[in-house]
């Protein structure tokens, strides 16, 4: 998996390309507390070239979403492909953090 | 260190041991992890010669052997037996193609019909086609336990004499309750004679070798295996009559260690339990298809559509877990969400299907063949099963997900040991069937009245939430039409799997972004046709020809027939089936 940063007037976007699964789940993790330990508190997710989603890269999801939830806080995905999207539906965590279908909708509001 | 019951050490890898039973023999045990590249080799020296059983199939496996040799002999050219357990290559690939085993000094021997198939390059029968190798043909002078020594008593075989590592055998067969066992015995050197024993089944030329009282006995543990089960030249009755046979002169003959093609020695008592194991999976083999290079390709495709289903269930059963003990921790219900999170085996099965990925980039880049693929998630797959958490997960979550992940690993294991899937039949009315699917996925977790009811008993309260807070509406936000006309829709078909196929089609519309999908059931003639499809998808087609592989198979086994295509500008999925009515 890869990772790279694009820090936004209103935000900062993550963009991710290739698995997030049991290997590269802790990369993600690492990746996304040292960006909250910056003190990027509004954080947007585009999943574009994610190819696969596993439990783990789930749980690191639902736990940035519980660090993000301060008053003014953002936390978002975008640009989810078909399988991606789907997994997230059927495991009910599109009720839990906002999914946009592109960064400028992500960011539109924050 | 590996003890017999006497309290002896079993054998040192890679080094010389006495010969159990036969202690002025040596025995070099070459073992190694159980593939399907290499067996196992074992040398025996006396001190004039050298028996090798399986030379295996890497370069480096005969490097080590030939040092093992040459720890003994220096550079004196001992004569040198190679005896081939049976000849799939990954037990005779080397003696085939390494330079060492052309030499003058070494004399090649397997079975007779082993042998017939070298001579005429079988890439069948030895596996080699299977294994993605090509063999071109090679003499192997030293036929033994040949049908036709049968009969001839004593008498030794003729083409012995003409090289120092030929065996002088005798045709001794064991006859018990009219079953003939084919034994020869052969002249070791040193006054010590080994026994062959022909032991069809895995292979038609699978033999063992007794020499006091250790047992060299291939692969014959492994004759039931998923994915070995059914090979070229299987043979269901043969095996169970070998095993028997194989299992009566460990008893007899007091054989205390025995030497398998693959994996550690083991003491004897071992090794029957094991084969007692492989006799009675072997009874349930009854008429299991063949594992050829054809089925092989046909399953490691299976496979890998397999893995990608079950490891999305998984991780939805996962997700929705989480989810649950994350709101359920928002209610301040740590407890009830603490009993959830023991049910959770995500962390293992995303290892799991990691794993199998890796075995699969290796594949995809043509590193392995579709035998090893097939073999790898069967043994991902019955690790995966264990984690089905079945009754605890099915008291919280949607249980037809439990169901469709079993009916997966069971259809998938059934597969590989060569059965066909089992699947029910039924005549079924559709338009109820359609009905009640759309009505249950549309209805809410459960009425007010029903949680209200109970509000006073704590525990049964406790319970209805979790349940109604792990209802995930999936299709909530999507319009489901159901248009039919007025029938009758009677059809043969399996009620459950083509509920949870149904499912499956919607589910895969729903993720693809669906906003409303039609369902349409119509009876033409003779032909009841169900049909799906969504007018508002996004671009991206929902069913890569890998899924659409799948709802095929799937839909055979419902007794229908699949369409997929482009129709009015919407991707329509079709089922059809014969009509009952």
């Amino acid at each position: 998996m890869e990772m790279r940063e694009d820090p936004r007037e209103n935000g900062i976007i993550l963009h991710l390309s290739g698995r997030i699964d049991s290997s590269t789940a802790p990369l993600l993790e690492g990746e996304l507390n040292r960006l909250i330990g910056a003190g990027n508190r509004k954080v947007l997710l585009e999943f574009s070239s994610v190819t696969y989603i596993s439990s783990g890269g789930l749980r690191i999801l639902l736990i940035t979403a519980k660090k993000l939830r301060d008053p003014g806080d953002r936390f978002g995905l975008c640009c989810l492909p078909a399988e991606v999207y789907k997994i997230l539906r059927m495991a009910g965590f599109t009720s839990l953090f906002p999914i946009y279908p592109d960064e400028g909708a992500g960011l539109a509001g924050w | 260190m590996r003890v017999l019951p006497g309290g002896k050490e079993i054998l040192t890898n890679s080094s010389w041991n006495p010969l159990p039973g036969a202690e002025d023999l040596r025995l070099f045990p070459f073992t190694r992890k159980i593939d399907t590249v290499s067996s196992n080799s074992y040398i025996i020296a006396t001190n004039e010669r050298v028996i090798l059983i399986d030379p295996g199939g890497l370069p480096e496996q005969t490097g080590i052997l030939t040092s093992a040799i040459g720890q003994l002999f220096g550079t004196r050219d001992v004569p040198v037996t190679v005896l081939f357990s049976h000849v799939h290559v990954d037990h005779c690939i080397e003696a085939l193609r390494n330079p060492w085993f052309a030499r003058p000094a070494v004399l090649l021997g397997a079975q007779d019909a082993g042998a017939a198939a070298l001579e005429r390059g079988d890439n069948r029968l030895t596996q080699a086609k299977l294994l993605g190798e090509d063999l071109a043909p090679v003499r192997v002078p030293l036929r033994v336990l040949a049908p036709v020594d049968r009969g001839t008593g004593a008498i030794y075989r003729p083409d012995f004499p003409r090289s120092p590592a030929g065996l002088r055998l005798r045709y001794n067969p064991i006859v018990e309750e009219g079953e003939v066992f084919h034994r020869q015995f052969a002249d070791i050197g040193e006054g010590i004679t080994g026994e062959l024993y022909h032991t069809p089944g895995h292979s038609p030329d699978s033999m063992c070798l007794r020499i006091g009282r250790t047992l060299f006995m291939g692969d014959i543990l492994f004759a039931a295996s998923p994915g070995m089960a059914g090979v070229v030249g299987w043979d269901q009755k043969a095996l169970l009559s070998s095993i028997r046979n194989l299992l009566s002169v460990i008893e007899h003959d007091h054989v205390e260690v025995c030497c398998p093609g693959h994996g550690r020695p083991l003491a004897a008592s071992d090794a029957m339990d094991l084969l007692r194991d492989v006799y009675r999976d072997t009874l349930t083999l009854d008429g299991i298809q063949e594992m050829n290079p054809e089925r092989a390709r046909f399953i490691a495709e299976y496979s890998e559509i397999l893995t990608e289903r079950l490891s999305e269930i998984f991780t939805v059963i996962t997700g929705r877990l989480l989810y649950l003990c994350h709101i359920l921790e928002e209610l301040e219900e740590a407890g009830v969400a603490s009993g959830l999170e023991e049910l959770d085996r995500g962390a293992l099965v995303d290892d799991l299907i990691q794993e199998f990925h890796r075995f699969g980039e290796s594949y995809r880049a043509g590193k392995v063949q579709d035998v090893h693929i097939v073999l790898k998630a069967a043994q991902v797959v019955r690790k995966i099963e264990p984690a089905l958490e079945k009754e605890g997960i099915s008291a919280v979550i949607d249980p037809t997900m439990v169901r469709r992940a079993e009916r997966l690993i069971s259809d998938y294991m059934s597969t590989v040991r060569g059965f066909r899937i089992e699947h029910g039949t039924g005549r079924i009315d559709l338009s109820n069937l359609v009905s009640g699917i759309v009505g249950k996925m549309s209805a809410e977790a459960s009425e007010d009245d029903e949680i209200m009811d109970i509000a006073d008993d704590e525990e049964a309260f406790r319970t209805a939430l979790v349940r109604r807070l792990a209802h995930i509406p999936v299709f909530d936000e999507i319009e489901i039409l159901f248009d039919h006309d007025k029938g009758p829709h009677v059809v043969n078909t399996d009620e459950e799997r083509l509920s949870d196929l149904f499912a499956a089609i919607l589910e895969d519309l729903a993720g693809a972004g669906a906003g409303e999908i039609t369902i349409s059931l119509v009876k033409e003639e003779d032909t009841v046709a169900l049909t799906i499809w969504s007018s508002d998808l996004p671009s991206r087609a929902p069913f890569s020809k890998r899924e659409i592989k799948f709802l095929q198979t799937e839909c055979d086994l419902c007794g229908g027939r699949i369409s997929y295509g482009k129709v009015d500008g919407h991707v329509k999925i079709g089922i059809s089936f014969n009509s009952l009515s």
